[in-house]
């Protein structure tokens, strides 16, 4: 579902530096779900396509292959001049099922 | 060359922990993060050499910020960072002056690294043209920084090439506006370590709590808030010249360390044990007498020993003589010249009344008021009344006028009618004379009231 091993590539073997991304990861990521979320609830398509692309560079970062490609369909699509509110719905709804499985595994490595 | 600072602009936190652990790993590099464009503008007179810069900020586009940065410093490297894989982005981008535009994806911290590398080999070079330009440029000449040919000024000059001349401590003073930091960057530029750094800073003007993480620097973590290493002033100066303006407001427990400073020729950073050597021409300057400071307790005597060198002593203006209206002169000229204003004269009367001050705030205060009797004229010439001194100082003036008797006491009872919002009777009473004697002066004429 996700991968490490960009990051451990480039830790050097810092598992301090690690820690703190993943720790970035599950303080921000949410965070941006929230937010691309409030943005449906209110038709805020800059909000949406704001936070979709905050989110894109995480998501490859951690390798999340199966959203790679709807995250970047959510921030074209809002970026678009009449957006379909029923498409980013329901990449959305895929998008943050996916995360919330993925920062569920994150916080059981990170406390275990 | 020291560490050459790269400023990150990046508001997504996880990117720029990526940017900066990637980057730290080149000790050579000093990284500094910022969350906002706005935030970095606050910062850019820091002068970064390097700027990473993520195309879609909360706050501002890429564009406008670069555009931002090159207008203040084309010199700085912009590297801009972007989600957006769009060729008309990337080209507006590098026609703008992005020296380069990466594609954020998982491979982009290499590639950022790469990149860095390869924009501060360039920012280097372009230093060392500068460099060599600067020394092609250069002229043994004190008159570009300070002018004067009274007796006194002449003194200072044959100090100030003495000075330039020796690698030693300068102690510079004179009362507030002589132009002691003038002083110091005239011994600088005319010195060989004129193509380093002349660093300058107000001891008075720096919290006593923050004056050694600004004089030595500190690691991240020193204290709380100190979330990034910062390099001190005395890093900063290396090989070139550290200026101590007030230097008598150090405390002494200051003062004790940077005796240890100028003893060991080297600093250690607030929060790390590393000694760093230093390579410093340090001039130093204080309105304060220091001896009687070291008399009174106040300051370190064997400070006040390693710091004295050569002394400067900065005349005040008054003791200039007609240096006050050669400086004038090239004060008006100056001013006329920034403002696209037509080139004005000074009349006889205008001349005489500027002679004839005491300047309390020396060469800045000329400045003020010349720069203000411009404004203020309406013709081609700056007449005496343009010339407006403050009313703090105008008992001064009157002292120093040549005034008959009579004069004198029209000037005293009218100032004095001004400072008591023109109650006659409050006036008498101060200067012990009768009501009528000042009912008749108004009535001959010669005092007015406001």
């Amino acid at each position: 579902m996700y991968s490490l091993n960009k990051l451990r590539e480039m830790s050097n073997g810092d598992e301090q530096f690690i820690q703190s991304i993943i720790t970035t990861f599950l303080s921000n990521a949410p965070q941006s779900l929230d937010h691309i979320r409030e943005g449906i609830e209110k038709t805020d398509f800059e909000k949406i396509r704001f936070y979709a692309h905050q989110l894109k560079s995480s998501v490859d970062f951690f390798a999340v292959e199966s959203i790679q490609t709807i995250v970047r369909s959510v921030e074209m699509e809002a970026k678009q001049e009449s957006p379909n509110m029923v498409n980013i719905t329901d990449w959305f709804s895929l998008i943050d099922s996916t995360l919330n499985t993925v920062f569920d595994d994150l916080k059981r490595i990170t406390t275990t | 060359m020291g560490r050459s600072k790269i400023f990150v602009v990046e508001d997504d936190p996880l990117y720029s922990r990526l940017i900066r652990h990637k980057l730290s790993m080149d000790p050579d590099f000093e990284i500094r993060v910022f969350p906002t464009g706005k935030s970095f503008l606050e910062h850019l007179e820091a002068k970064p050499d390097i700027v990473t810069l993520d195309h879609s900020l909360p706050d501002m586009t890429g564009l406008e910020l670069l555009k931002e940065i090159k207008e203040r410093d084309a010199g700085i490297q912009v590297i801009v960072l972007s989600g957006q894989d769009d060729v008309s982005i990337a080209i507006d981008m590098l026609r703008n002056g992005a020296y380069d535009y990466i594609i954020k994806d998982d491979q982009s911290p290499e590639k950022l690294w790469h990149v860095v590398h390869q924009a501060n080999e360039k920012r280097s070079l372009q230093q060392e043209v500068e460099l060599l330009t600067s020394e092609v440029a250069a002229k043994y000449d004190f008159s570009s920084f300070m002018k004067g040919s009274s007796q006194p000024m002449q003194k200072v000059f044959t100090l100030l090439t003495k000075s330039a001349n020796a690698n030693i401590t300068v102690s510079i003073t004179g009362e507030t506006g002589t132009g002691k930091e003038l002083a110091a960057k005239a011994i600088h530029y005319n010195s060989n370590r004129m193509k380093k750094p002349f660093v300058a800073i107000n001891v008075a003007a720096i919290p006593k709590e923050l004056i050694e993480s600004e004089l030595f620097g500190f690691e991240k973590g020193a204290f709380t808030g100190a979330d990034q290493a910062r390099s001190g002033k005395f890093e900063d100066a290396n090989q070139g010249t550290i200026f101590l303006d007030e230097i008598g407001e150090m405390d002494l427990n200051m003062q004790a360390k940077l005796l240890r400073v100028l003893q060991e020729r080297e600093v250690c950073r607030l929060g790390s044990s590393k000694m760093t050597p230093i390579d410093v021409r340090l001039i130093v300057a204080t309105h304060r007498d220091l001896s009687k400071e070291v008399k009174n307790g106040r300051f370190r005597e064997d400070l006040y020993y390693r710091l004295m060198g050569i002394g400067i002593d900065m005349p005040p203006l008054r003791d200039r003589g007609n240096d006050i209206v050669l400086l004038a002169k090239a004060f008006m000229e100056e001013f006329c010249r920034e403002n696209k204003i037509q080139k004005k004269e000074l009349s006889p009367a205008c001349i005489e009344k500027l002679l004839k001050y005491s300047y309390p705030g020396n060469v800045r205060e000329l400045k003020a008021l010349v720069e203000i009797g411009v404004v203020m004229s309406d013709g081609k010439i700056i007449q005496a009344e343009d010339i407006q001194f403050q009313d703090r100082n105008q008992m001064e003036n009157i002292m120093q006028e040549d005034l008959t008797l009579e004069e004198f006491n029209q000037r005293l009872i009218a100032y004095y009618l001004k400072k008591m919002d023109n109650n006659v009777l409050k006036v008498a009473e101060k200067l012990d004379i009768g009501k009528s004697t000042i009912y008749r002066m108004l009535k001959e004429g010669k005092i007015q009231m406001d």
